[in-house]
């Protein structure tokens, strides 16, 4: 007799090849793996969410948003910074190991390419993981986006590279100065959006810590453009099952979404991130 | 072939694994993954009489192990359970068990009275007499084995569908309790749900989340849960139904074979969501490799 096998019909539980763990820069690691579903499914904003050992510690899987894919090479790339026990573990992981991962999960960013002139790409710190998948996917709609990325001191930027060589333009902001505009990413779009003399046709796509996402939804209205934000939170299933990912909704009565399944991207004035 | 098929009151279980409630949410969530009829049943989100959006976050914080949650039942409401949520659960060819809440006895029954006077088609209760994150009721009416003698009485009149109470381990003696409730009528007791559990952050002194306690689950607590379905099986001849950390075919064995006649599925549907559908053939493949025709001689086969 033979024994009976789990009938999974899934195409979103993954075994990976991984191919490459790269430090960009102090941390910061991009991670390549060997997957044609991923590389050609993948769509802007979604993420996927990896199991990185087969322990029980951590417990819970670590979301990662889809940085970069390519089909024509059936590979997909995550970028990280390690913060803790999972990243730490994810970076030394090796070539030729397997990566387990559910996804591409999650929702991603809507691209009107009728009403959408200009896209201005607004990264903060390792927000800028989504970016360059975004970034291509405008340019093969053929609208040239622009990258604004804020981090604290210059050797905090990365992948610049990879932005220049697709002909994205792009314009840096440092906390201290040490490289581009002083101040915060979010002073630098709005000095930007005061000197045009007209908004129509501008939308902001933008990924980063709450703190710089609250005052770019102000900006947003306030020079009245959309604004669509992709947020992070703690999760503990990725799939909509544990209801441990919400974030307010915008509105009188208390109202939660849940970052997993109907985000991670929202529009700025769906959601009230302030407190 | 072995048979996997076990009994719990008037239902047949096409095999012993079924989905803990608020790990598997209502069912619909894990459809892309595999195929849901392959389990021996699922078991609802916590449903109650009005929507419920829940406690404030955070809710969640991992730990050693395990993870705590401060969910708060957060639920759409049998309303819209009904007409929402029941159309996919009756496409479903497994056992669909409905776990209902309330703040008081009176609730519990208007409850259920709303689902036995509806139209839709499921197989059996678990009664949530025991969750640690509601203000009201919740833990409360576990701890108290008259009230929870008291509403099983009542929903056991109530209803001719299977009847699951779900104990909590949060009280001095979860025996005495199942006894209670085995006298009072219930089919089946179902335990553990989630042990009180705290966390705080260090740098900000402040609670990992926001309720300040909440409910442990995973396989930290896997040793306890076993060891209090141990105790009950020793109290009470209707079928035990283990929950608590079971991560693998192996956990789900060490349950039965401590007594529970079925198992449910938890926290670890989190980390793999068709690990449920794995342990129903990796428990099969255990009955070939060992020889047992039917699974249920696995129950209390314990040797001590
Ligand atoms: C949809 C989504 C996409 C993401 N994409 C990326 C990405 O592309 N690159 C990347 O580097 N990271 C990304 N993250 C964050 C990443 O998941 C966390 O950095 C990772 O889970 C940390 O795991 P760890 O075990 O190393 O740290 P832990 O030990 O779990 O945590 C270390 C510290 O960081 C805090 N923390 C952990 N996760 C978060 C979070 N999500 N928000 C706020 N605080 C947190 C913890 O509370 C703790 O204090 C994303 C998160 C989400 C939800
Ligand atoms: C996030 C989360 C939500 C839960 N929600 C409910 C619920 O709504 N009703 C209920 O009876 N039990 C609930 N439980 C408890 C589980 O059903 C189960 O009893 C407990 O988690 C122990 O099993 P485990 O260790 O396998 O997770 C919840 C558990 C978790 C982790
Ligand atoms: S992470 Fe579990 S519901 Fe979103």
């Amino acid at each position: 007799m033979s024994p009976i096998t789990a009938s999974l019909n899934s195409e979103l539980i993954h075994n990976s090849e991984i191919l490459e763990v790269r430090e960009l820069t102090p941390r910061i690691f991009r991670m390549r793996f060997h997957n044609s579903f991923l590389a050609r499914n993948s769509l802007p904003g979604q993420f996927i969410n990896i199991k990185v050992n087969s322990e029980y510690n951590p417990l819970w899987r670590r979301p990662f948003s889809i940085h970069q894919i390519n089909s024509g090479e059936n590979w997909a790339d995550i970028l990280f910074k390690v913060i803790g026990k999972g990243t730490d573990e994810l970076s030394r992981m090796n070539p030729g190991e397997s990566l387990d991962f559910i996804g591409p999960l999650g929702n991603s960013f809507t691209i009107k390419p009728d009403s959408m002139k200009v896209a201005y790409m607004v990264a903060g710190g390792l927000g800028i993981a989504p970016m360059l998948i975004l970034g291509h996917a405008l340019l093969k709609l053929e609208i040239h986006p622009m990258l604004f990325y804020g981090v604290r001191t210059e050797s905090e930027f990365c992948c610049l590279d990879d932005f220049e060589s697709a002909g994205i333009k792009v314009h840096l902001a440092t906390e201290d100065g040490s490289r581009g505009y002083k101040g915060f990413v979010t002073a630098l779009i709005e000095s930007t959006l005061r000197d045009m003399p007209s908004t129509t046709g501008i939308e902001l796509f933008s990924c980063g810590p709450n703190p710089m996402l609250l005052p770019l939804g102000t900006i947003a209205d306030r020079y009245n453009v959309p604004c669509q934000v992709s947020l992070e939170t703690l999760m503990g299933c990725g799939v909509g099952a544990c209801l441990g990912c919400g974030v307010k909704a915008n509105q009188n009565e208390l109202k939660y979404l849940y970052v997993c399944t109907q985000g991670p991207v929202f529009n700025s004035n769906e959601i009230n991130l302030s407190e | 072939m072995s048979d996997l098929k076990v009994n719990i009151g008037n239902l047949t279980l096409k095999n012993p694994v079924l989905t803990a409630s608020g790990t598997f949410g209502y069912g619909e969530e894990f459809s892309s993954f595999f195929d849901i009829n392959d389990l021996g049943g699922i078991i609802t989100k916590t449903i109650t009489l009005k929507p419920r959006v829940g406690n404030p976050f955070p809710r969640i914080a991992e730990t050693p192990s395990g993870m705590l949650n401060s969910i708060g039942l957060a639920n759409v409401g049998v309303d819209a359970f009904i007409s929402e949520k029941m159309p996919f659960l009756k496409t479903l060819n497994t056992a669909v068990i409905v776990n209902v809440a309330g703040n008081t006895v009176e609730e519990y029954v208007e409850l259920i009275s709303k689902l036995e006077d509806s139209d839709a088609e499921f197989d059996g209760y678990e009664i949530n007499v025991s969750c640690p994150n509601v203000k009201e009721g919740g833990v409360l009416f576990g701890s108290n084995y008259n009230i929870t003698a008291e509403i099983t009485r009542k929903i056991r009149k109530a209803t001719q569908r299977c009847v699951i109470i779900k104990l909590t381990p949060n009280v001095t003696s979860i025996g005495d309790v199942a006894a209670a409730v085995e006298q009072a009528g219930a089919d089946s007791v179902s335990l553990i749900n989630t042990l009180i559990g705290m966390a705080i952050d260090v740098d900000t002194r402040r609670p990992k989340i926001a309720c300040i306690t909440g409910g442990l689950s995973g396989p930290a607590i896997k040793p306890v849960a076993l060891a209090k379905v141990f105790e009950v099986s020793k109290r009470v001849n209707i079928p035990i139904i283990g929950i608590g950390g079971i991560m693998n075919y192996q956990d789900a064995l060490e349950f039965m074979m401590a007594g529970a006649t079925a198992i449910e599925v938890g926290t670890a549907n989190f980390i793999d969501p068709a690990i449920s559908s794995t342990i129903v053939a990796n428990l099969h493949n255990y009955c070939i490799s060992h020889n047992i025709r039917h699974v249920r001689e696995i129950v209390s086969s314990i040797i001590a």
